[in-house]
């Protein structure tokens, strides 16, 4: 349950909460409408296809329109409306609800891919999900190209012994070369700080 | 003189003091004559000290018109009412957009008197182009408090002009706005946005004067942390007032706001890094300019997002007309930093930062195709709209000059990869010299890929939706399903360098070297993952079919980055414990005081593995139970009991009613104490958030207890209602505010003086002018 209603957005202007975390009548409806798909026993996969086509279905666009021209005139045909196309996608009952959170939730559900909180990974979309790690890539490739260049030009030089190292070997040195690698200790210490 | 006209004046004059200061700053920097140098800089720097008086009253006008309800401003009756505790008064100071652009402009008054009250005398000779730099910003910033969105207007506001005023009382503040810290968020949010301005005025200001050798960075080092760790306190406070007031279990929502204010914090980590690079090597001095310019760009363009209301967001209450105000600001600012990097030959950085320019121009373009031209503005519905033939200027401008740049940037890559090695410009300028793949430069670099790699995602994700809508007219929403998907990777790639980068060595590392420093960390890491996984730490996501405990994986870095911090400490200590004689403890204390950067970096980085610790156990382990409850029911989770004890109304007159549960809290039989998660309802009218849940923590450092009442049955029965009880469990998420403090700590000890810095500068007399040497 968590996890489907945390890959839904909700659209009623709260700033895309997730579902899951939204507590505005939209995200009750979507979530009465979820556990009603999971008892029928559909898949993660197929409840968010099913509200992706249901949300985007021309019925539930007539319905919403029927709310906006006629209002609540209209109470017994939307509910019976919405029941019926809610059948169409896997749920069976629907309760609890009257028809003030139906109207709003026909307003407010948001349409077709919108209600999803990431694009799914196909089509164009996939430009979306893999262009980050692309540019990522290609910059990573024009700094290596770069780096070497640098490093074909440079003279190797032998490697700077590092604090561990001095400190091991200090470890085992005699007491008068204290002052000496106080002073190396240091002049190492101060390249970090000015 | 009434108050506002006091406030009236004093802003105008502070416009034309910064007025002035550009023009002297301007002329002090081409000055030939020392003396006369020296007579317009001292100007142009009380011109910014008189900028930032104005200001200071200004503000000080405004919070004694809220705090005595002088509701004759408009925009006092528009926050505030009487009923408010005299704190929320205060705060509302910032509370909509008028008093916050006030706040804006009174901390970048601060930062202009601060920058030149005693100036490094390294940077001295750029130092009047940086007031100028400075003064540029403040004039655009008091041009919009002056004349667009002035808060001391007085009067009826647009569509009440005919209600009687003054009025009585005023509307009051947001009730999501009266929580205390949100009397801290925004202050330290503008104190690192704002501050951000300063490494823009110096790099400018080194440009300006061509004295482009690394003192400017040395300069700006700790403006830049001071800056950037208000920018990452004042985010994280936004985190704490999410999770302590909008309920919805957590405290990042990925929100596109919220995203603004991580993207400038990003580039600027990477500048904060290759500084040192810079400083040490003289590498990269073209790419920390471009860091610079954007930086400052996206704390602008991030301002810009919140403003113009071209994305959706939970932010929309800062929603106004101003937002074409700042992008023609941004672009200006913009092409200036690209026509002196022009200027001095710097082809690829001039290069790159027009192609920023023109990824911004792309985002800005099908944002308003997809919003319409001007959104409305809810809030300031006088604000006059700026012409919008200026702007499609500057934008065809911009356009015009990314394709030549596009031009001059491709051609240097071709140089450089088939032209014999020799690129046709100087590229990257500085003393670049590379000798190894693992050297603390590669480290460095690969940090700031990945820096500006994150900020780059970051901003791409916000405008995802706008670009798909653009283009392919397919409406999408790109909220915390993807960032989660899309940031972890980089998040933990940068986690892993947060451990390696400080121990591996400058110019070249043996694998003598590395096994030496990682050898142990590595150990301690390995050790921990059985120990992780006893403490139920599990299989939390698929790479493609194969099951991975991602959770396991960072927390696992995290103990390896601990492990190497603690392994440095104690290297050091012991070394001048041997050396000194000191306690351990002693020579921790001044090995970490005499090598500040240093160890004060080493702090930081262990706040940041904290807070990806605290950040993975409470996102991804968090648990959640509702309830229906009567008083006397009980809810258990966790080994917690919660009985329900009664519900009831507190009042505040004049400011708001709560309806509060009390939910008795014991473990394993002992009663711990009483939390009172409540829903507050505000007085005051044009607020249409009426009831608001206000949740009750426990805090404890293994997980915290989040109580929201959700719904109360029968308020007009409390004694026999039920209430919809929504609890969750968060393990850890104490460790992320706690890495907040070290995060603050770390960034402390870096910026502490040095004996030689606290050193009075030396002063010579010319002609009877006083001089710093």
């Amino acid at each position: 349950m968590k996890d489907v209603t945390s890959s839904l957005v909700c659209k009623c202007g709260c700033g895309n909460m997730l579902i899951s975390a939204c507590e505005c009548t939209n995200a009750q409806v979507y979530r009465a409408i979820v556990t009603q798909q999971i008892k029928a026993g559909m898949s993660k996969e197929e409840i968010l296809d099913s509200l992706v086509k249901m949300t985007a279905s021309q019925k539930l666009k007539d319905l919403a329109e029927q709310v906006e021209r006629e209002g609540a005139v209209a109470e017994a045909a939307v509910m019976e409306g919405f029941r019926q196309l809610l059948k169409e996608y896997g749920v069976e009952r629907f309760s609890g609800f009257g028809f003030g959170d139906v109207a709003y939730f026909l307003k407010n559900c948001g349409r077709g891919e919108e209600i999803l909180g990431a694009p799914k990974a196909q089509g164009v979309h996939l430009i979306g999900w893999t262009l980050p790690f692309i540019l990522l890539l290609v910059s990573g490739g024009v700094i290596g190209m770069f780096l070497m260049r640098l490093k074909n030009r440079a003279i190797p030089a032998p490697s700077t012994p590092d604090s561990a190292s001095v400190e091991r070997s200090q470890a085992t040195s005699s007491p008068s070369a204290l002052s000496a690698y106080e002073a190396r200790l240091d002049e190492e210490l101060k390249k970090f700080d000015f | 003189m009434m108050a506002a006209d006091l406030g009236r004046f004093s802003i105008l004059f502070a416009l034309l003091c910064a007025a002035y200061t550009l023009v002297a700053g301007i002329y002090a920097g081409r000055a030939k004559d020392r003396l006369r140098q020296e007579q317009w800089w001292q100007s142009a720097r009380r011109g910014l000290l008189a900028v930032f008086l104005l200001c200071a009253l200004a503000i000080g006008v405004l919070i004694h018109a809220f705090v005595t309800h002088n509701y004759n401003i408009t925009y006092v009756w528009s926050e505030s009412n009487r009923g408010m505790p005299v704190q929320y008064k205060v705060s509302a100071v910032w509370g909509g957009q008028d008093g916050s652009l006030l706040l804006w402009v009174f901390v970048l008054s601060c930062y202009g008197a601060l920058m030149v009250w005693r100036p490094q005398p390294t940077v001295r000779s750029i130092m009047p182009y940086t007031a100028a730099v400075m003064a540029i910003t403040q004039v655009f910033f008091l041009l919009l408090v002056n004349f667009t969105a002035n808060p001391f207007r007085v009067g009826p506001p647009h569509g009440l002009e005919g209600m009687k005023w003054p009025p009585p009382d005023g509307r009051g503040l947001n009730p999501l706005l009266q929580n205390y810290w949100m009397q801290l968020h925004p202050p330290a949010l503008y104190i690192g946005y704002v501050g951000l301005t300063v490494p823009f005025c110096y790099g400018m200001a080194a440009l300006m004067s061509g004295k482009l050798d690394s003192d400017w960075i040395i300069a700006v080092r700790r403006w830049t942390l001071f800056a950037w760790t208000f920018l990452g306190c004042g985010i994280l406070l936004g985190g704490i007032w999410a999770y302590e007031t909008l309920s919805f279990g957590g405290y990042w929502a990925w929100d596109p706001v919220e995203n603004a204010s991580l993207i400038p914090w990003l580039t600027g980590t990477a500048f904060l890094h290759s500084v040192m690079i810079q400083e040490k090597k003289g590498m990269l001095k073209g790419w920390n300019m471009v860091l610079v310019i954007i930086t400052f760009a996206l704390s602008i363009f991030g301002t810009f997002l919140t403003r113009s209301g071209i994305i959706q967001s939970v932010h929309a209450f800062a929603q106004s007309g101003i937002g074409p105000y700042f992008w023609t600001f941004l672009l200006l600012m913009i092409i200036l930093g690209f026509g002196f990097l022009f200027l001095r030959g710097w082809y690829v950085s001039a290069g790159l930062v027009t192609l920023f320019t023109f990824g911004l121009f792309i985002i800005h373009t099908f944002g308003r195709l997809k919003t319409g031209i001007h959104p409305p503005a809810p809030d300031t519905p006088n604000a006059p709209l700026p012409p919008e033939g200026a702007e499609y200027l500057l934008l065809a401008v911009s356009f015009a000059v990314a394709g030549a740049m596009a031009y001059v940037v491709s051609s240097e890559l071709i140089g450089i990869f088939k032209n014999d090695g020799k690129p046709r410009y100087n590229a990257l300028q500085g003393d670049n010299e590379f000798e190894s793949w693992l050297s603390r430069e590669a480290a460095f670099l690969v940090n700031n890929w990945l820096f500006v790699g994150a900020a780059f995602a970051v901003l791409f994700g916000t405008m995802l939706p706008n670009l798909t809508e653009a283009l392919w007219g397919a409406k999408i929403t790109v909220a915390g399903p993807y960032f989660n998907v899309v940031m972890p990777p980089i998040g933990l790639a940068l986690l892993f360098l947060t451990g390696v980068g400080p121990l591996i060595p400058w110019r070249r590392a043996s694998p003598k070297n590395l096994w030496r420093n990682f050898r142990l960390p590595a150990a301690v890491a390995g050790a921990s993952l059985p120990l992780l996984w006893l403490m139920g730490v599990r299989q939390d996501a698929y790479i493609g079919p194969i099951p991975i405990s991602f959770s396991l994986i960072v927390l696992a870095t995290c103990v390896f980055v601990t492990a190497t911090i603690v392994w440095e400490f104690y290297r050091g200590a012991k070394a001048r414990h041997a050396l000194t004689g000191e306690s351990y403890f002693a020579a921790l204390i001044n090995l970490t005081l005499r090598n500040r950067r240093r160890y004060g970096g080493y702090i930081v980085h262990f706040a940041v593995a904290l807070f990806f610790a605290g950040v993975t156990g409470s996102m991804m382990y968090k648990v959640e139970v509702r309830k229906d409850l009567h008083p006397g029911d009980t809810l258990r989770i966790a080994g917690y009991e919660l009985k329900l004890n009664k519900v009831a109304i507190e009042r505040v007159p004049g400011w708001k009613e709560s309806l509060v549960a009390h939910v008795d809290v014991a473990l394993k039989g002992r009663k711990l104490l009483t939390l009172k998660p409540r829903q507050d309802t505000f007085e005051g009218f044009g607020r249409d958030m009426q009831q608001t849940p206000i949740p009750a923590i426990l805090y404890t450092p293994q997980h915290d207890l989040y109580l929201v009442l959700r719904q109360v049955a029968n308020p007009n029965n409390l004694k026999s209602t039920s209430i919809h009880l929504q609890v969750y469990l968060f393990p850890m998420v104490l460790w992320v505010w706690v890495s907040g403090v070290i995060f603050l700590i770390g960034n402390f000890v870096c910026m502490l003086p040095g004996a030689k810095e606290l050193r009075a500068p030396e002063r010579v007399t010319v002609k009877g002018w006083v001089m710093e040497r």
